[in-house]
């Protein structure tokens, strides 16, 4: 029997062996990257807000620094009108060749904004969006729950407070898409950090509660359909009350153009597709409506709610 | 004694020389019958060379059945066992058909003799392929098993997917828009051990017929493509049957007569050996090599059942019950068994994870077959399908700290059920000689069962343990009402049309669809053997298979079309010339323009299992296009069959959620090849080998970067920002693999037959890749490593049969 068992176990291995060892990687030649370089544009205006914008010449991962491309220029139109776009020297960006233009002009809801880029060498590029309306307050009722659950997972943190956002949208309404923060000041009433966390609801956590990384923290980001009614939670969990209590909080509600909820979602999609996963996943792309090269023009328009202490 | 009877037939024949003589040589040296519009004049004198002459001379059937029919008014098709003769020209349906070796009729129901010409007379359409039964069961096949979907997936149009598994993507589709019916009833799960093998066990296949475009109006519910399969009566006279054993499953396959002439039974039953294998194995193992705290076990089996029982009141009557029945199970438990000690006492616990995926279909039917009058029969069918998959999955946490223990559970359980109710009845009228007309009904009642629950249990030592529940379920209840109508007329002997229409009612909640399909061919026929053919046809579909990853795993789940969820349509514009050229070969050239509407693509997070709760919101609709062209050139003798299958295609997507524009579809392969040839040395030994290449799939990958300013690739500081020009922006390597096969038969002193299979599945061992990745490198000069992966390596494999 034992020599039943060694002489399996033998086999065992030596298929697995050969199965394991047969299985393999192996380097090739990419077909269809292409070797040029590609101009980024990324500029979200915000009514009442200046502009601003980021730009730089994306490298070809094919073709690393073995690529030749003029100059970049920008140009940008509101309504149809040339503005005068400034480069910020002061402007230090993480990233090799990112560079940032500002201009005085502020935006306002229903301004159509327009972008042109070139370099030569490179395809032309070309982009336009709507300033959305703002956030109807009319229609926007503001309350706080208490939840005290457990998520799943982390037994340690406690959700005791949900920061519903309601709101109504018309039937005839386009870009009915949302984004709410949480900011939170301390005494010093400075604004220190943007809080986001999941829903504790663990069936629609991730599918329906969808984050963008936005500004200096995160954005929960919603789509409501028209003519219907929508809810918005944000549920905050913490340790302990001490650490709850040392600050006061508002919301940043955001009203955000149809390219920037399809920016998002793909942001947050890729997020969550990694390793063997974005193998067979559905095409996980992130999203850009700049023609010609990648990057987003999209546009929101953001309100504020007065300080809350007494959450 | 068989020697003497042939002799004396053949004698019999050189003296008494009609045509129907010579059929009954060629029924003895061939095994063929021939079924033949009863009107047909076979005892008309014939002056060639007899057939045994023929023969002997190395002719096959084919020549034979052409020096045979040469100058007469018969026309012949070769249907594997049978060979149906018709009035050449005449587009008319036969009043009344006959056979001519009388002792197997009773085996040749009326509907089964009426099936056969109407396959034939269906070669109106564009993009059909006709399957005979035997020819699965004649040639070997990779991975020593024949198998539905492994041939559907070397013709032309058709896109294999992910390597060794099931996915059919015809025509540009999507691979969940192929309606599969099993005795025309829709079959949701056609795929056992993740795509390996097909559910249609081909032991009890009689023939099938797969279309890709020209689709006739008696089909719906799917968008891309029909695999009609038909079943096998059993046997009416004897009892026959057959088993297999191979390295990976084995077959049983017993049929006969429960009433001699009158009622006859069909089963046939598979079931993998792999659990046999790998529970014990890994017992082994688990007790010898792994560590003793460790416990793998990985349990798979499959199993499925076909049956049928066939009761014939008249030759013109028939009643038959078919069922189907398949289940597969897949566990896996990789599991840590911890043991910690605190002053002297014992304290055990578990980490690790358990999945159990199980997936099946059963499906039942009572099929009436009845000819009302030799103009007009009917088929009536009620039936009952269903399509069951579920996912279990276990995570424990177990920890353990100065007599703390801290353990966490969570368990989650994923379902998706489908019942469909149904009723169909088909009618076929022929009015008259040029004039033959279908229509038919059928009514299902849907139900869509999606659930899923997550439960979390935390204990900590010295409070209450918490637990967590949360479960959603939801039901669907859809109506489909779908009537249509086909009108087949000839005119003259140069064109023929076929022109159908469909109309689908599809009910959900408070919605409804309505949709009216066109379906139309038209036949142009140049000469006697080359006919030029188009269709153009539309099919909706009111079924979403979801899923949130590309694999065609049993991780599904089954919508309907709800408001927010509109039916998927495509149309499709087909045009092909067909040609039988001299020394027996086949030409057929046919280019497609199809575009599809409302498909879906997964926008959402989930890894594994679809959304059940507002599923609706992680799919996005979009449009698909696909164009091509296929060939398929065939030599073929009674020995030696060698078929090449071309296609050059393009397939594309837009989702306005994922690009402004156009982009390759996932299995956008440009070209695809497939070489088969097949040879029959003797009765004992054949060969197969088949070549397989196609032009490589796609994936996204980066392909531009902002480098970051402090990147380290070693330590993954400072991560460039990435982009991807567009989706599906990179080709695999292309694909290519070389299966062989050989059957040595031998009949054995009880006058059974015996068959060794061998086959070797990708014999040279060509690493296809299933996945890459491209990412930037400091190592390498070119600044970029651009990886394949491929797990598929050279599979030998060998399987026993026994018939009898």
């Amino acid at each position: 029997m034992n020599m039943m068992k060694h002489y399996i176990s033998r086999i065992v291995m030596t298929l697995a062996a050969v199965l394991c060892g047969i299985s393999c990687e192996y380097e090739f030649e990419p077909e269809g990257l292409s070797d040029k370089g590609m101009i980024y544009i990324y500029c979200v205006p915000s009514a009442g807000e200046p502009l601003e914008i980021l730009a730089a010449i994306a490298y070809p991962i094919k073709s690393k620094y073995d690529f030749e491309a003029g100059d970049l220029t920008l140009t940008m139109k509101v309504n149809g009108e040339d503005i005068s776009m400034k480069e910020d020297l002061s402007y230090v960006s993480d990233f090799i060749g990112e560079r940032r233009w500002t201009a005085d002009d502020v935006v306002k809801a229903g301004d159509v904004v327009e972008v042109y880029a070139s370099a030569e060498g490179l395809e032309p590029v070309y982009s336009r969006t709507v300033v959305p309306d703002p956030v109807p307050h009319h229609v926007v009722s503001l309350s706080i729950e208490s939840m005290d659950r457990s998520y799943p997972g982390t037994s340690s943190q406690k959700l005791t407070e949900g920061l519903c956002f309601t709101v109504m949208t018309d039937p005839h309404e386009k870009d009915c898409y949302y984004g709410i923060q949480v900011v939170r000041r301390s005494e010093s009433v400075e604004l220190d950090d943007i809080y986001i966390w999941e829903s504790d609801d663990m069936l629609s956590s991730r599918e329906n509660d969808r984050w963008l990384k936005y500004g200096s923290g995160y954005m929960q980001i919603y789509e409501v359909p028209a003519g219907k009614k929508g809810l918005m939670q944000i549920y905050v969990k913490h340790y302990d009350d001490t650490q709850w209590s040392e600050y006061d909080y508002s919301l940043m509600i955001y009203r955000f153009s149809e390219p920037f909820w399809h920016y998002a979602n793909s942001v947050y999609q890729q997020w969550w597709r990694f390793g063997i996963l974005m193998a067979f996943s559905h095409p996980s792309y992130q999203y850009t409506n700049i023609e010609g090269g990648v990057g987003l023009l999209g546009a929101v328009n953001v309100v504020q709610t007065e300080y809350m202490d007494n959450l | 004694m068989r020697h003497f009877l042939l002799t004396v037939i053949f004698m019999m024949a050189a003296t008494s020389m009609t045509v129907r003589d010579q059929m009954t040589v060629l029924n003895e040296i061939f095994g063929v019958n021939f079924v033949y519009d009863s009107s047909l004049d076979l005892d008309v004198r014939y002056e060639g060379r007899s057939m045994e002459d023929l023969v002997k001379d190395g002719a096959d059937l084919g020549r034979c059945l052409q020096t045979l029919l040469d100058g007469t008014d018969i026309d012949y098709e070769i249907n594997r066992k049978y060979v149906v003769l018709t009035r050449k020209g005449s587009k008319k349906k036969p009043k009344n058909y006959a056979v001519l070796i009388e002792e197997q009729h009773d085996t040749l129901s009326e509907s089964r003799i009426t099936a056969i010409v109407d396959r034939q007379r269906n070669a109106t359409q564009t993009g059909m392929k006709k399957i005979d039964g035997s020819g699965f069961r004649a040639s070997a096949a990779p991975l020593a098993q024949p198998d539905v979907v492994k041939t559907l997936q070397q013709l032309p149009g058709v896109a294999a997917g992910t390597e060794m598994l099931s996915g059919m993507y015809v025509h540009g589709g999507t691979g969940t828009d192929n309606l599969f019916l099993l005795d025309g009833i829709p079959l949701y799960q056609v795929s056992h051990l993740a795509g390996l093998f097909s559910s249609f066990n081909t032991e009890i296949i009689d023939h099938l017929d797969f279309y890709k475009s020209g689709f006739p109006a008696r089909y719906g519910g799917k968008m891309s493509s029909v695999v009609d399969v038909t079943t096998k009566e059993g046997n009416m006279q004897e009892y026959h049957g057959m088993f297999s054993v191979g390295l990976i499953n084995g077959t049983l396959q017993f049929e006969g007569p429960i009433v001699k002439g009158k009622t006859s039974f069909n089963v046939a039953m598979r079931r993998s050996w792999l659990d046999i294998l790998s529970v014990p194995t890994l017992a082994i193992l688990n007790r010898n090599m792994f560590s003793p705290e460790k416990e793998v076990d990985v349990r798979y089996a499959m199993t499925d059942l076909n049956a049928s029982v066939t009761h014939l009141f008249s030759k013109d009557n028939q009643l038959s019950l078919n069922v189907y029945a398949g289940r597969d199970l897949l566990d896996v438990v990789w599991m840590e068994n911890t043991v910690e000690y605190w002053e002297g006492e014992r304290f055990p616990g578990k980490n690790g994870n358990e999945i159990g995926v199980a997936w099946g279909n059963v499906l039942a039917s009572l099929n009436w077959k009845y000819k009302i009058s030799d103009k007009l029969h009917t088929n009536v069918i009620g039936y009952y399908t269903n399509s069951n998959n579920k996912v279990d999955y276990l995570l424990n946490s177990w920890d353990f700290s100065a007599k703390i223990i801290e353990e966490n559970t969570q368990k989650e359980h994923n379902r998706s059920l489908l019942h469909d109710v149904g009723v169909k009845a088909d009618f076929n009228h022929i009015l008259s000689e040029h004039h033959h007309m279908r229509f038919g009904a059928d009514a299902v009642f849907h139900i869509y069962y999606p659930s899923r629950s997550i439960s979390n249990i935390y204990s900590i030592t010295g409070m209450n343990p918490s637990k967590t529940e949360e479960s959603v379920s939801y039901r669907f209840f859809g109506n489909e009402i779908g009537v249509y109508f086909e009108d087949e007329m000839s005119y003259g002997d140069w064109f023929r049309t076929n022109i159908g229409l469909r109309y689908t009612m599809f009910n959900v909640k408070d919605r409804t669809y309505h949709s009216v399909d066109p379906r139309i061919a038209f036949r142009f026929q140049c000469g006697s053997r080359t006919a030029i053919k188009m269709s153009y046809s539309e099919m909706s579909q009111f079924s979403h298979e979801v899923r949130s990853m590309t694999l065609d795993l049993p991780l599904t789940l089954w919508m309907p079309s709800t408001s927010k969820v509109a039916p998927m349509k495509s149309r499709q514009f087909a045009l092909g010339v067909a040609a039988d050229l001299p020394y027996n070969l086949f030409l057929n050239v046919e280019g497609y323009v199809k575009t599809m509407s409302n498909i879906m693509e997964y926008m959402g997070t989930s890894q594994f299992f679809p959304p059940v709760n507002d599923w609706e919101r992680s799919y996005v609709s979009g449009e698909g296009l696909a164009y091509g062209v296929e060939t398929e050139f065939a030599w073929r003798t009674r020995k030696t069959d060698i078929s090449a299958f071309y296609t050059l295609s393009w397939s594309k997507r837009r989702f306005k959620e994922f690009f402004h524009d156009w982009y390759p579809d996932r299995y956008d392969n440009r070209h695809k090849l497939t070489i088969a040839a097949s040879h029959k040395f003797s009765d004992r030994f054949d060969i197969y080998a088949s070549w397989n290449w196609h032009s490589g799939n796609r994936v996204t990958v980066v392909s531009h970067s902002l480098l970051h300013e402090g990147y380290d690739p070693h330590d993954g500081f400072g991560r460039p920002h990435d982009f991807q020009d567009t989706p599906n922006n990179m080709k695999l390597p292309d694909y290519h693999r070389l299966d062989l096969g050989a059957n040595f038969r031998k009949i054995t002193k009880r006058g059974n037959e015996s068959i060794w299979t061998i086959s070797i599945y990708n014999t040279y061992c060509r690493m296809n890749p299933i996945w890459a990745d491209i990412w930037l490198s400091t190592d390498d000069v070119k600044g970029y490593k651009c990886k394949a992966y491929a797990v598929v390596p050279i599979i030998p494999m060998f399987s026993y049969t026994l018939r009898f």
